[in-house]
């Protein structure tokens, strides 16, 4: 079993706590322990951070302080694309010598420091690199008759050059693992627009044209859900849908299923 | 060195009013009369007019000089002239020392007449130190062997084979594919004239296949070449083809039954082909190939079908590699370029969408003999599109791929976009370009051309290209640069217009030096652009940069021009100034073998051997080497300590000693003078061929004889005239550094600074700037903590 | 380090630097075109954006503009950037120059009231708690609330006092 801190984020817990139950039933089966610890907000790599950038690396900081399990840090397993790239990217921030002192400093008063940075891993990136494709075919106990488009939303790969795990504009790890459960992908015009979810600190009317776009060419496609990994975009998309659905045409509600439930049911849990 | 008395000769050069204005020639010569072993001093009005030159000649003569000293001018310009004159009197024309009291004292010190003499004093008494210590050297003459190797067969390569083999050299064409061509073999049309392509290359291709010269070797690779110019030993592998060439009538029965299919890497992978094929129709040699990957018939038991129906026997599924040895003397690198890869930019889905193509994938759809015959359609459904797109600098002009601008891309759009046309009239056709680089004869007319036929030109970088899973169609988003308006523009073909990026080819066996971008490095990108810094080695083509056919054939020709320059001689001259090994003080380290950027030295069995031909003088392994072991003749550590010696004679402290490697520090100061800008008068400058060549124990040297201040100056960092030198200049300083601190030598007391030929305003900036601070600090220098008599 | 950088260099050394890092733009346009806010809202033109900070004479005065918040962070500009230009983390230090001076949007005001009195972004309810149940889910971790506000109001007042410092 590989112990792993288990990063939830805000909105997981607290809106779409079946992605938590549900990642918690897979877990063991891919010889993952979860750990959970007293985290704070990530926090927010959009709101937070473009406010206050050394705000929203302190915050971090003490986030990857709580793993740090004496001289052998936890690796943390982030569910939320947003929390992952918090985490990753402070982490690499803090290789700087100098910005680990400054932050060290800041947490200095709570009695906590980071001596060595942890390992930060996204689930969708984890479970191909880290799991392997193979070992999850070895679960899946039932084919998922489903045909769905994917969204992997934007804080997944980029920026690329820090965090590291696929193309962004050609990522593919979704794709391999929901052929192995049997769903059939239904590509899509917008497949790697952006879901405007951060326009909502600006103008929520912007960011429901941007979504306008994308959902207008799922609903063209017809497929029977969309698959996510993020519930940033989630809350977004959906929240959106609803408004969009009564004033567009072109607009069809659509379900969305997260990785961790695809997959926990397809290893034959029931959610 | 020889017993016979040293007997000077000291000749000063008013050079008309040049000199003589600011400085008193004959005080100068005067002065000289006294310096040790000086027997003859005189002045000329013109050293090196044909009278000045007579004078100089019968001086030496008269009085019997076997060392001789012109005070005048630059060497740069005028060394080989006095060489010659004291040759023709009967002296080895090594034993001449040219003295620049011109662009180094009066042209700079115009003001300071008198400061001006005393400086050209030192400078007489540097250069009569230093010819004391002159040996003779001979010239080498290597002998020149009449063939050329030509490395890649495209049109560069076989443009330059035809150019030598018609000038009745031998041609050695080597071609790493089974057939030669290049990538001009597989293109359509030409700009900016529209000719078919492989009709004016293929009877080129024919001519070189059949030229009594040229021995053409495709399907192989160059394993081997060792020596140096003219004497070049080559070896070349040749791989198994599986068909015998002589006898193949390429009939093609063999295909016919040939079980095996598999994509056509010649047709960029969108057609097929058997196991055994011929790349394209006019492929030269005019033979099928077995591509044993895919042949089943390597296997006996498995499959002979294509044996079997071949009538004249041509097919031998035993065949070996066969390895041939050339003597060969000079070289040209043809190799080529290769497309860039659309995987690289992956927002333009090439890979996942099928309507979106390469360049290359598109020339090989409209070309007539390619796998539509010549029919546009589209791969999704096979349909003619109506809506053609083009996007520009696709892995070009990009800091994260190719940062370069690839040349030829933009007119290949616009030639495509008028083939289009003329073939599709009611085609849209829309290019999205950034900047359209129509910079060659008659580009702007084709270009205007393109417009006029309707092609639609909008400035956007494409951002990405979306694919509508039901129709297959594109969608190109990007911002019309010109409107500042975004665009979501909708297209049913897209074409990439590629760059070119290096061949990913291995290693030739040759220490050939490269661009950042991983292309050739030419000798000099305006004088030499064609040479490489290597003699007897050549660029033509895609190798040395991207380009189009019209710039690789002019290239290639100006290859073979110089390369039949060089072999018309029958023989190579080496200059006398390469560097000895002093064999009993040598424990075979092989520091000075890494030092040498040519591969002049290697050690075998612990003992280091020098191949003369290929060493250039430059002095850098002489400096590192641990044991004094090396010897760089004509600037040898006696010789450069003795300049140094002589120029500190008086007021050390004053003097400000500045090393200067002959190509760009040196030029650096000659221009300086022929600007005249004026300057103080504490510089001595010391020549050496190369600022690799002063060691740690020349500037040591300048210090405990109390030199005030130093500078070691060469070529900017990638401009070195022999590729490194500069660079383990550099890497000594930090050892020098340590030295001065423990030696309690302040540090601003030595600077290296990289000053090109054209830098004569930063050479006055700094020597200014270097002999104020000097003046300025000059109290605050120690006297050396050793006696001169024991640093000498 | 942005933040760091922004906390202890001054506003004319910020243009200076900016300036620096975008003058290699060579107008593409790859950014604009990239951009998801530009598709539907044509005066936040990323290009633009960067020539008018080229030309700007102040901070202030290019944080006159309010599209300085028009950003998605999805950052396609910079992932594009044949020039290899940031212009994400352009806007963030921009972004955070105009919170200083209290020019940030309401919702972002909203999201760091929201953050200093939970420690979340998104707060428990009952709602959830009563899913949670359901779902046999274990209690969620929370962390010592006023360890997080003292940890906040730390770093907030980290950058006033240190320029405070440097004007002197």
């Amino acid at each position: 079993m590989t112990k792993m801190a288990l990063f939830l984020g805000c909105i997981i817990p607290t809106k779409v706590p079946k992605v938590e139950k549900a990642m918690r039933l897979i877990a063991p089966k891919l010889g993952l322990e979860l750990v959970d610890f007293p985290f704070s907000c990530c926090p927010d790599p959009t709101g937070v951070k473009s406010a206050n950038e050394l705000l929203w690396l302190t915050l971090a900081a003490r986030n990857l302080a709580l793993v740090q399990n004496g001289d052998d840090p936890l690796p943390i397993l982030a569910l939320c694309n947003g929390c992952f790239e918090t985490l990753k990217m402070a982490a690499i921030k803090l290789q700087d010598k100098q910005t680990l002192a400054l932050v060290n400093d800041l947490l200095k008063p709570d009695g906590i420091e980071i001596k060595k940075l942890p390992e930060v891993y996204h689930v969708l990136d984890f479970l191909i690199k880290e799991v392997g494709i193979d070992k999850i075919k070895e679960q899946v106990v039932q084919s998922l008759d489903l045909r769905l488009s994917i969204h992997y939303g934007c804080h997944y790969t980029k920026p690329s050059n820090l965090l590291g795990t696929e193309k962004p504009d050609d990522p593919y790890f979704m794709h391999e693992i929901l052929e192995v459960l049997g769903v059939e992908i239904q590509p899509y015009l917008e497949e790697r627009l952006c879901c405007g979810a951060a326009l909502r600190f600006v103008n929520n009317d912007l960011a429901l044209e941007v979504l306008k776009e994308k959902l207008t060419s799922i609903s063209a496609v017809k497929p029977d859900g969309v698959a996510i990994v993020c519930p940033t975009c989630f809350e977004a998309m959906d929240r959106g849908q609803k408004i969009l659905s009564r004033k567009e045409e072109s607009i069809q509600k659509t379900e969305f299923f997260f990785l961790e439930e695809l997959l926990a049911k397809s290893m034959g849990f029931d959610l | 060195m020889s017993e016979e008395e040293l007997r000077v000769g000291v000749f000063v050069c008013k050079c008309g009013k040049n000199i003589a204005h600011t400085i008193d020639c004959d005080a100068v010569a005067e002065y000289a009369k006294d310096l040790p072993d000086v027997v003859f001093t005189g002045v000329n009005m013109f050293s090196c007019s044909d009278p000045g030159q007579q004078e100089i000649e019968d001086k030496i003569q008269e009085h019997n000089l076997n060392r001789v000293v012109v005070a005048a001018c630059t060497p740069r310009t005028h060394e080989p002239i006095f060489r010659e004159c004291v040759k023709r009197a009967g002296v080895n024309q090594y034993l001449f020392e040219l003295a620049n009291i011109r662009e180094h004292a009066s042209w700079v010190h115009q003001k300071e007449p008198e400061k001006a003499t005393e400086k050209a004093k030192d400078i007489v008494n540097m250069a009569v130190s230093k010819a004391r210590l002159l040996e003779p050297l001979e010239d080498l003459e290597v002998n020149m062997e009449p063939a050329s190797l030509i490395i890649g067969a495209g049109i560069a390569g076989i443009r330059a084979a035809l150019d030598i083999a018609d000038q009745g050299y031998q041609v050695v064409l080597v071609e790493k594919k089974p057939t030669i061509g290049g990538i001009m073999a597989l293109i359509d049309k030409t700009f900016p004239t529209q000719d078919c392509s492989i009709c004016i290359l293929g009877p080129l291709m024919t001519e070189v296949g059949r030229h009594p010269n040229v021995k053409l070797i495709s399907n192989a690779v160059v394993e081997r070449i060792d020596g140096y110019v003219g004497n070049f030993d080559v070896s070349v592998r040749k791989f198994a083809r599986f068909v015998d060439e002589s006898l193949c009538k390429n009939c093609g029965d063999c295909a016919d039954v040939c079980p095996v299919t598999v994509p056509n890497e010649f047709d960029e992978n969108i057609s097929w082909r058997k196991a055994i094929y011929i790349p394209f129709p006019q492929a030269v040699p005019s033979a099928r190939v077995i591509d044993p990957d895919d042949c089943l018939g390597m296997n006996p038991i498995t499959c002979g079908k294509c044996r079997d129906v071949c009538e004249p026997k041509a097919i031998n599924y035993d065949d070996q590699d066969e390895v041939f040895d050339y003597k060969i003397g000079t070289i040209i690198v043809s190799t080529g370029f290769e497309i860039a890869d659309p995987l690289d930019n992956p927002e333009f889905g090439w890979g996942r969408f099928k309507n979106v193509l390469t360049s290359m994938e598109f020339e090989r759809i409209i070309n007539a003999a390619g796998p539509t015959d010549g029919h546009l359609v589209r791969p999704s459904d096979h349909v003619e599109p109506q809506k053609i797109a083009f996007i520009q600098c696709v892995g070009s002009r990009d800091v994260n791929n190719n940062p370069y601008c690839s040349v030829f891309c933009c007119m290949e759009t616009i030639k495509s976009s008028l083939l289009i046309k003329e073939h599709y009239p009611d085609a849209e056709i829309t290019v999205y370009y950034m900047d359209i680089r129509a910079a060659g004869k008659r580009f702007e007319e084709i270009y205007t051309s393109s417009r006029e036929q309707g092609v639609k030109y909008i400035r956007s970088s494409i951002a990405e290209i979306k694919e509508d899973p039901l129709t297959k169609n594109l969608f190109l988003s990007g911002e019309d640069t010109t409107k500042g308006k975004y665009i979501n523009n909708e297209h049913d073909l897209v074409v990439l217009s590629m760059g070119a990026q290096k061949s990913n080819e291995s290693e030739l066996p040759l220490p050939l030096s490269r661009t950042p971008e991983n292309f050739y490095m030419e000798a000099h990108p305006k004088l030499k652009p064609v040479d490489t810094p290597t003699a007897g080695v050549f660029l033509a083509g895609g190798a040395e940069s991207p380009k189009s056919i019209h710039d690789s054939v002019t290239q290639a020709s100006a290859a073979a021009g110089r390369a039949i320059r060089l072999m018309s001689q029958g023989m190579f001259p080496i200059e006398g100034i390469t560097v000895q090994v002093i064999a009993d003080n040598c424990t075979g380290c092989g520091i000075c073998v890494e030092r040498c950027p040519y591969g002049a030295l290697e050690v075998i069995d612990k003992k280091l051997k020098v191949t003369t031909a290929l060493c250039s003088g430059c002095g850098t392994c002489v400096a590192d080497c641990p044991r004094d072991a090396l010897v760089a003749p004509q600037f040898t550590d006696e010789q450069i300590k003795s300049q140094i010696s002589a120029a500190l004679e008086t007021n050390p402290e004053e003097k400000l000693i500045a090393f200067v490697c002959n190509w760009c520090s040196y030029g650096g100061s000659d221009l300086a003078g022929i600007s005249r800008l004026q300057q103080p008068t504490n510089p001595r400058l010391i020549r050496t061929m190369c600022s690799g060549r002063i060691s740690r124990d020349i500037i040591q040297h300048a210090y405990n004889n109390g030199a005030g201040s130093i500078l070691l100056s060469g070529c900017h960092p990638a401009d070195c005239h022999y590729l490194s030198g500069n660079h383990w200049a550099e890497k000594r300083v930090k050892r020098i550094r340590s030295w001065m601190k423990r030696e309690g030598i302040d540090d601003w007391r030595f600077r290296l600074e990289w000053v090109s030929a054209g830098e004569g305003k930063r050479w006055q900036n700094l020597m200014t700037e270097m002999s104020e601070q000097l003046i300025a600090n000059k109290e605050t220098i120690k006297p050396p903590v050793k006696t001169k008599e024991e640093a000498s | 380090m942005v933040s760091i950088v922004a906390a202890q260099q001054g506003r004319e050394e910020i243009l200076d630097r900016l300036k620096r890092e975008l003058y290699v733009c060579f107008e593409c346009g790859k950014c604009s075109g990239s951009c998801v806010v530009f598709r539907v809202k044509d005066d936040m033109n990323p290009r633009l954006f960067v020539s008018s900070i080229l030309e700007a004479s102040s901070i202030d005065e290019i944080l006159e503009d309010e599209n300085v918040w028009s950003c998605a962070i999805c950052y396609d500009c910079t992932e594009r950037c044949d020039q290899g230009i940031d212009f994400t983390h352009t806007l963030f230090e921009l972004k955070n120059l105009s919170t200083e001076i209290g020019k940030q949007p309401q919702a972002i005001k909203e999201e760091l009231a929201t953050l200093h009195a939970t420690g979340r972004t998104s707060p428990i309810n009952a709602r959830a708690l009563k899913k949670r149940e359901a779902l046999d889910l274990p209690e969620i971790q929370v962390p010592d609330l006023e360890a997080i506000q003292g940890l906040i109001d730390r770093v907030t007042s980290y950058g006033t006092s240190e320029k405070k410092v440097k004007e002197e």
